[in-house]
């Protein structure tokens, strides 16, 4: 596979470079938290200037209500149901705990929670939560027989690139919880030995493929080393094995064999649905 | 499309794309977050678009290589991890590591230009229109980024893997 001379780098080489940096990706909870607690401090801080202009425009409002000896009551506490808005006639402050971050938390795994005991002074504003599964679970988990899997691989040194596409075959929508794993099958149907790194990092809800619909999904085997690859793989994910159509690498991109072959992993990603 | 089917069914692509660009998580993710703050803003608009994703893409690319950006934060380089002598049964990941390292040395209107070609797979006159340059510049970039990376050009290829 090598001479041990440097081989020159190609456009190829560039894109499994790539392929590697895009798994170093930042985790989508992560950055939508920072966006739920952005929007959550933005609002409050545009929030408690006009609230705090409202209270005044109140209490003087109050003190020239007393002077006409108006007993007419303008404003009314309406205790924690009540959503003042700027602009309402009955204008009240009151505490309300903060329904927007608890609302991105529900679905991210925890992480968004800030705010969510504050007390605040101003405009209610409707919950719109950000990182909800807004496709519910379809209520059961995609079978082999509702799917037609295929991975196409790219070679890279001495590993290995899958892109698993799944086709959801069947007429009705089913989930992808987990992460595949994929056995490797020799041009004979022989499964290959290849430690499986699953990695535990949370899901963000169910990931719901629709009838028509493809998901996808990256493998990487690392310490491949040019090993000859059957035009088929395994692939499970929690509920059975499903036999993919596989696309061999190009064996003459292999890199160096490793000293030990029981070094060779493969990890993969979640499912993607691409709705 | 809302901001929220958004959130769910492309921003793992668009996390990937800046992972790309960037060379740097973190990086990536403020620069992510960011443009989604924007983006959020005006989704009223952006979410109209038939192509929303194309756009915060644009937005992405525009943060990184905008004026700020270049000084506000100092890039790592992943080099210092790449002298190990000793045998590395995953050479292949080094060289690749190797590759991204150099890579992020690159200017960033080059580096922009190689991961819309080489990671979107994006033509000449996409990469054109997303970095509001003309054409000619694009392949000038990738040239001269191909040659500091010491990577074979083959002209006649499609820009799309």
């Amino acid at each position: 596979m090598s001479d041990g001379r440097p081989r020159p780098r190609t456009e190829d080489d560039l894109r499994a470079a790539y392929q590697l940096a895009a798994q170093d990706a930042p985790q989508r909870a992560t950055v939508l938290a920072g966006v739920l607690e952005h929007r959550d401090r933005r609002q409050r801080g545009f929030g408690a200037p006009i609230a705090g202009i409202v209270a005044v425009l109140a209490v003087i409002g109050v003190l020239v209500g007393i002077a006409l000896s108006d007993s007419h009551p303008r404003r009314t506490t309406n205790g924690a149901a009540a959503s003042p808005r700027i602009g309402d006639e009955n204008v009240s402050l009151h505490a309300t705990p903060s329904g927007l971050a608890s609302a991105g938390a529900s679905a991210g795994g925890g992480s968004a929670n800030a705010g969510s005991t504050s007390t605040t002074i101003g405009p209610n504003v409707s919950p719109s939560p950000l990182i909800p599964p807004i496709y519910p679970s379809a209520g059961h988990t995609c079978a082999p027989s509702e799917v037609s899997v295929s991975i196409v691989w790219s070679a890279g040194g001495n590993a290995a690139y899958g892109q698993i596409t799944a086709l959801n075959t069947s007429t009705a929508a089913c989930d992808l919880l987990v992460k595949p794993a994929v056995t490797p099958l020799t041009p004979s149907g022989s499964p290959i030995a290849v430690r499986m790194v699953q990695s535990q990092e949370a899901a963000l809800g169910p990931q719901r493929l629709l009838p028509g619909a493809t998901a996808r999904a990256q493998v990487t085997w690392n310490g491949w080393c040019g090993i000859a690859l059957g035009n088929t793989a395994q692939l499970s994910w929690g509920s059975g094995t499903v036999t993919a159509a596989s696309s061999p690498p190009d064996r003459s991109q292999a890199g160096h064999c490793p000293a030990n072959p029981e070094l060779a992993t493969m990890t993969s990603t979640y499912f993607s649905p691409l709705h | 499309m809302t901001f929220e089917q958004f959130a769910v069914t492309r921003l793992d692509a668009v996390l990937r794309f800046a992972a790309v660009l960037t060379s740097d998580r973190g990086l990536a993710e403020d620069v992510v977050q960011d443009v989604l703050v924007r983006t959020h803003r005006h989704w009223d608009r952006i979410g109209s678009l038939e192509h929303p994703e194309a756009y915060v893409r644009r937005m992405i690319v525009n943060e990184f290589t905008s004026w700020r950006r270049k000084w506000a934060r100092i890039v790592p380089s992943a080099d210092a991890a790449l002298d190990v002598a000793e045998p590395d049964p995953t050479a292949g990941i080094t060289d690749r590591r190797a590759l991204l390292a150099e890579i992020s040395k690159l200017p960033r209107r080059q580096r922009a230009v190689l991961a819309l070609r080489y990671y979107e797979g994006l033509s000449d006159a996409e990469i054109a229109e997303t970095l509001g340059c003309a054409e000619t510049t694009v392949r000038g970039y990738v040239f001269r980024a191909l040659k500091t990376l010491r990577v074979e050009f083959a002209p006649q290829s499609a820009a799309t893997p």
